[in-house]
């Protein structure tokens, strides 16, 4: 709705721009605002969903501006022919780049990025083609069809058109699954790997997504200009992408338009005061201000207001209530078993795992226990595909799973929860849920019906618009599990589910458990509470020192002299 | 030592803490139990004026600290050890230590502050130079009750210090704040393990939704029946019965 509104808004202000502010230069200056509002969507998408920062955008509207200019002046072409080349250019480049350089942390895109764009202006001058320093000129009026645009006015209304489309494409994202899966990735990756969100594959669609839109941009804002020389996309114009998406608002794609809007508008308010020499200090300044004091940038603050003024106060509830048992349908499988081979894992001279060899039968509840420091977790991160074996397999249904990647092995029907929670938190608790349900290609509206279901199964059915930060602990690491049970697991595995829980809390639990493997999913736990393994495991693996050191029913390893010395104490011994 | 006088706080305009009035008496063990949800964390996240107090006062032997800012009320001489540690990850352990004791100027009383750690806690002696964030959950639960003893607290409020804990060390850790009582500290401890905490407490307080229901001495809160059904797995025989009542559920439910 809020949304809606903005949508609403933007357009009605872009139609009547050129009403209000008649005059050649004005229509230019919409025009100017329209090309890098462009470029600006594609950015919201990478900076803001994708979190990579890439200082040198401008590479592309280079890419498109000179694919613009060369194959219209030299070739004849159609502009918008021209500005598909560019943009093809420009996305096959980004694809070309995007899988080395995103594969690492940090700081890599951005400098990669800005070493592309240097490339490209160095290349710009020295080429035969592109005209050098002077540039290409004499780039015709934009033309589609065969159609000229003569009319400046008309030009604006299609370079309008163009943002209006992008930002449907922007939108669309952002309310797919892929969008979700973005804010998933943004808000904690260990966790969107457990639910088989592949991070690369989807920061290279932004990365690409993105450059297409800046290339056509660069297209867009050449025929206007009628020229394209080395100087029009420089490090300047690669800026003002940046402080678009801060002052419009980092995650918000209309935003993005507005503070590409914003900075345009500015840029020529400064210069009808006289005052171009400042443009580089109000621009920073104004940044620097809106990070700090509105987070939210323009798209923020509207929220806010339309909050205040238009929207009733919201009220969120957050009931805990007794778990719909039926909510979830039973899992086909016939033979889940899961089988670890002489696993082992150093760190350094400090061995975690070292050779251990454990079967979790199909449909059982097998507990993995051991002291602190035991190499549970080590191994529950093995199996899951968080670190690299060092020697051993790990197989799952009878295929080998140990080389896999773990948003492959979520794939493959593995759910996992975590010792610290490892939660979206700034995504609602049916978000939450619904990505985990990510790797079943769906309909939104199904996609929601399965989280839903997921959240009554634990009790949580109505709590599903709150963060999950406003729930107990407790209740969190429900959400966990509604989570993984979304992924429609054929195999749970649970690290310490019970930790942090009090003892009725705890056999609330166990009920919980003993119903999820009723529907017939296989699950290994590590926990540490004595009553709940034995209470509910139907076979325990005691691990020590790295080492496995017993394995067999509850009742045995309670008579394991080892197990006791190492781990029960006298307490939970059998007396 | 710590006195709260029909305390009320909470995030925002919503209250989560009504009409709460408690005390430690210095060189006591007190447990605060309760489900979650109850306030516990909220309540010592007040204590330490990191929630806001809108009635009642907090005073700290005799003097108001209530919505005064967090580092006047460490100076003060309260420690917390949050819930779920919340360490300097990639900084070693002996960095981690030197960090509680941020505000000490005395080096001297530093090294001697971390000397009587390591004693404490031998673990951590041997993993001086490793990065905290490669302990294992049992030494970082140390790591973090240590370094809340390095800026020598008069009062030390403990979030869960059972969290995640094996069977054997949920002991230790119970023993070694036990032994802080006996070198005359005074603590104050929010546990979801109501019997380790109350266990090891001379009084307790058990706190339900946002309200303290019950108060008394720890054994007799252990032997209450409301409490028990409540936070300790219900009556009679502690953590057989309980596992026993799963038994039955899994035959109930798995048929096994």
């Amino acid at each position: 709705m809020r949304t809606r509104v903005a949508i609403a808004a933007m357009l009605l202000a872009a139609t009547a721009y050129p009403f209000l502010v008649p005059g050649v230069y004005p229509l230019g200056i919409g025009i100017i605002t329209g090309a890098l509002a462009a470029g600006t969507v594609g950015f919201v998408l990478l900076l803001g969903y994708a979190h990579q920062l890439a200082l040198g955008h401008a590479a592309f509207c280079m890419i498109g501006g000179y694919a613009s200019a060369i194959l219209t002046v030299q070739r004849g072409w159609d502009g918008l022919a021209a500005l598909l080349v560019g943009a093809v250019l420009s996305m096959v480049l980004a694809w070309l780049i995007a899988a080395p350089i995103l594969k690492l942390r940090g700081f890599v895109l951005a400098m990669g990025s800005l070493a592309l764009h240097l490339i490209l202006i160095v290349a710009a001058l020295e080429l035969p083609f592109t005209g050098g320093a002077l540039g290409t000129y004499g780039v015709p009026k934009f033309s589609l069809f065969g159609l000229e645009l003569r009319n400046d006015l008309a030009y604006y209304y299609v370079v309008w058109a163009i943002v209006l489309a992008f930002v449907v494409v922007g939108l669309a994202i952002d309310r797919s699954r892929i969008g979700r899966a973005l804010k998933a990735i943004a808000a904690a990756e260990t966790a969107a790997l457990s639910v088989g969100i592949d991070i690369t594959r989807y920061k290279v669609q932004m990365f690409v997504l993105a450059a297409g839109m800046a290339s056509v941009g660069g297209s867009l804002g050449v025929h206007y200009l009628r020229a394209m020389d080395p100087n029009v996309y420089g490090f300047t114009f690669s800026l003002n992408f940046i402080t678009a998406v801060i002052i419009g608002g980092l995650t918000s794609i209309w935003g993005g338009v507005a503070g590409a809007a914003a900075v345009t508008g500015l840029r020529e308010l400064l210069r009808g005061l006289s005052l171009p020499l400042w443009e580089g200090v109000i621009m920073g300044a104004l940044t620097v201000v809106v990070l700090i004091a509105f987070r939210g940038g323009l798209a923020g603050f509207f929220a806010l207001v339309y909050e205040r003024l238009l929207a009733g106060k919201r009220e969120v509830k957050a009931r805990v209530v007794a778990p719909e048992l039926s909510a979830l349908e039973p899992v086909q499988s016939a033979a889940s078993r899961l089988e670890v081979n002489g696993a082992k894992r150093s760190f350094g001279s400090l061995t975690a795992v070292n050779g251990v060899s454990l079967t979790v039968d199909t449909g059982s509840i097998t507990a993995l226990i051991g002291p602190n420091g035991a190499g549970k977790t080590t191994l529950f991160n093995l199996i899951c595909g968080y670190q690299p074996l060092d020697a051993g397999s790990v197989s799952f249904e009878g295929q080998r799973i140990e080389k896999l990647l773990p948003n492959e092995i979520a794939r493959l029907g593995i759910a996992r929860t975590f010792q610290n929670l490892q939660l979206f938190e700034t995504m609602s608790v049916l978000d939450n849920v619904m990505c985990g349900h990510h790797r079943f290609v769906a309909p939104e509206k199904r996609n929601r019906e399965m989280a839903r279901r997921a959240l009554a199964f634990v009790g949580l059915q109505d709590a599903e618009d709150v963060s999950p930060g406003e729930l107990a602990f407790g209740h969190q690491r429900l959400v966990e599990i509604a989570r993984a049970l979304a992924l429609e697991p054929r195999l749970l595995l649970m690290d310490e589910p019970a930790s942090g829980l009090n003892d009725s809390e705890t056999e609330r639990l166990a009920e919980l458990i003993l119903r999820i493997a009723a529907l017939g999913v296989t699950i290994l736990l590590v926990e540490h509470d004595m009553r709940l393994v034995m209470g509910i495991a139907d076979h325990v693996v005691v691990m020590h020192h790295g080492e496995k050191i017993a394995d067999g029913a509850p009742d045995l390893i309670r008579l394991d002299a080892q197990v006791i010395g190492a781990y029960l104490g006298s307490e939970h011994a059998a007396a | 030592m710590l006195r709260l006088e029909r305390v009320a706080s909470g995030y925002g305009r919503s209250p989560i803490l009504h009409d709460i009035s408690l005390e430690v008496r210095p060189g006591e063990i007190v447990a605060l139990i309760g489900a979650n949800g109850a306030g516990k964390s909220t309540l010592l996240n007040t204590v330490m004026g990191l929630v806001r107090v809108s009635s009642g006062r907090i005073l700290l032997e005799g003097t108001a600290i209530e919505n005064r800012p967090t580092p006047a009320i460490v100076r003060a001489g309260i420690a917390q050890v949050p819930e779920r540690r919340q360490l300097f990850g990639t900084m070693t352990v002996e960095e981690n230590l030197r960090m509680g004791a941020y505000a000490r100027r005395d080096r001297a009383g530093v090294s001697e502050a971390l000397a009587e750690q390591f004693r404490t806690f031998p673990i951590l002696a041997e993993r001086r130079r490793q990065p905290a964030q490669t302990l294992s959950g049992g030494e970082q639960q140390m790591l973090a009750i240590a370094r809340a003893m390095m800026s020598r607290p008069r009062l030390l409020l403990l979030d869960e210090p059972s969290l995640g804990l094996a069977p054997l060390l949920v002991e230790r850790v119970m023993e070694r704040i036990k032994a802080l009582r006996a070198a005359g500290g005074t603590v104050l401890v929010v546990e979801q393990n109501a019997r380790a905490a109350l266990g090891i407490a001379d009084r307790g307080y058990v706190l339900e939704n946002g309200r303290i229901s019950a108060a008394g001495a720890a054994q007799a809160l252990l032997s209450d029946a409301r409490v028990q059904d409540a936070y300790l797995g219900g009556s009679g025989g502690g953590g057989r019965a309980m596992e026993e009542r799963m038994r039955e559920k899994r035959r109930a439910i798995l048929g096994r």
